[in-house]
């Protein structure tokens, strides 16, 4: 999908992203502080995702976030304003950190087991009832990075599986497969029955 | 929310993700890191398109460096492509960049010392995780020329080489005195 052809027309005409049309003009011409308030604005929203896709690590996270934000700034002169600025950002966010996420798929399926359910379903679970959010937010990180992209994307973004496939550059029945594989560990990992 | 999957039983732990904080306030440095750098990079003006037809210019497409690079590292995974050892191939580009140009200082620095172990020397069933860590290298180099200004590329282009090179001198040294 090409980001700067994202259209989530829903959200596009609301007063925020007619207020961050104006800014993101005016950041376009290069007013930084316009820029700055964009990124007051959505980073918080971002560093969430961006905190989740990156298994909690914040050089990671902090990373793709600076990187996101310096593509878009370069490239605000092509926006066309057919879409928010937020769908916008929030496309390049997942790009980026997907970006490194295929990048290092090689060695961190060395250095953390990729098919760990086992060793998953073997650590030290939390308290079998209900889980809190932080344990939420633990046992996130504990996934291996495609079955958390896949997961964080789908459950908490809301994307479809055939958004997640092209972005990840899979067969859709993968991404189904990595999501039943990740909600499985999950519920491993905090001490649930499948 | 999409629910299209038939994996009911799971509904309640997608509701408890939908739950989870949906902000997390980035460090203060990180707007002074993107603060430094718009100043060395202002936004780029769009090309001129006065002889492109409306239809055309409607339909023109600018891919953000993000897309680019992972379209080269999904090819490169794609065809496997081992770039390392005696076949390494400089990534074909018009100039290199800053980060290119250090990726290349660091390509030849770990080149020199994984070509001071023999490779004969090297146990086989290390090939598959060697191939696989130089094919990774391969697709971070090749990221690194489609996105000139994506630094975190670098740190994870040295880890991999570390890896690389530690994964063969702990093999080296499995073979040399073997338990």
């Amino acid at each position: 999908m090409d980001m700067l052809d994202a259209t989530v027309t829903a959200t596009a005409h609301s007063p925020q992203a007619a207020d961050d049309a104006a800014l993101a003009r005016a950041a376009a011409g290069g007013d930084t502080r316009a820029y700055e308030r964009l990124y007051r604005r959505h980073a918080p929203r971002l560093y969430a995702l961006l905190w989740r896709l990156c298994g909690g690590n914040a050089a990671r996270a902090e990373d793709a976030l600076q990187e996101t934000f310096i593509q878009v700034w370069r490239r605000l002169p092509q926006f066309r304003f057919e879409s928010a600025l937020g769908t916008w950002l929030h496309r390049v966010a997942v790009n980026t950190a997907l970006m490194e996420v295929r990048a290092s798929a090689g060695f961190e399926a060395l250095e953390r087991d990729e098919d760990g359910m086992d060793a998953l379903a073997e650590m030290p679970a939390a308290t079998p009832c209900r889980s809190t959010g932080l344990d939420l937010e633990r046992a996130l990180e504990t996934l291996p990075p495609r079955a958390r992209a896949v997961l964080v994307l789908h459950d908490i973004e809301g994307w479809k599986h055939q958004e997640i496939a092209e972005e990840l550059q899979m067969a859709v029945g993968s991404s189904k497969a990595q999501l039943h594989r990740a909600r499985c560990l999950l519920r491993a990992r905090l001490g649930e029955a499948p | 929310m999409n629910t299209h999957d038939n994996d009911h039983d799971h509904d309640d732990l997608a509701a408890r993700l939908r739950r989870l904080p949906a902000e997390r306030v980035p460090p203060a440095v990180a707007w002074q890191r993107i603060a430094a750098q718009l100043r060395q990079a202002p936004p780029q003006l769009p090309p001129p398109l006065a002889a492109v037809p409306a239809s055309v210019q409607y339909r023109r497409r600018h891919w953000p460096r993000g897309i680019a690079a992972a379209a080269v590292v999904a090819l490169v995974l794609a065809g496997g492509g081992r770039w390392w050892a005696t076949h390494e191939r400089p990534v074909a580009v018009a100039q290199a960049s800053p980060l290119q140009r250090q990726a290349d200082v660091l390509a030849a620095e770990y080149g020199q010392a994984i070509a001071a172990i023999p490779p004969e020397t090297v146990p086989a069933e290390l090939a598959p995780a060697l191939h696989e860590l130089d094919s990774s290298a391969g697709s971070i180099r090749s990221a690194i020329a489609q996105s000139p200004d994506a630094g975190f590329l670098l740190g994870q282009l040295r880890r991999t080489y570390a890896l690389r090179l530690e994964l063969t001198r702990q093999g080296l040294a499995a073979a040399a005195f073997p338990t």
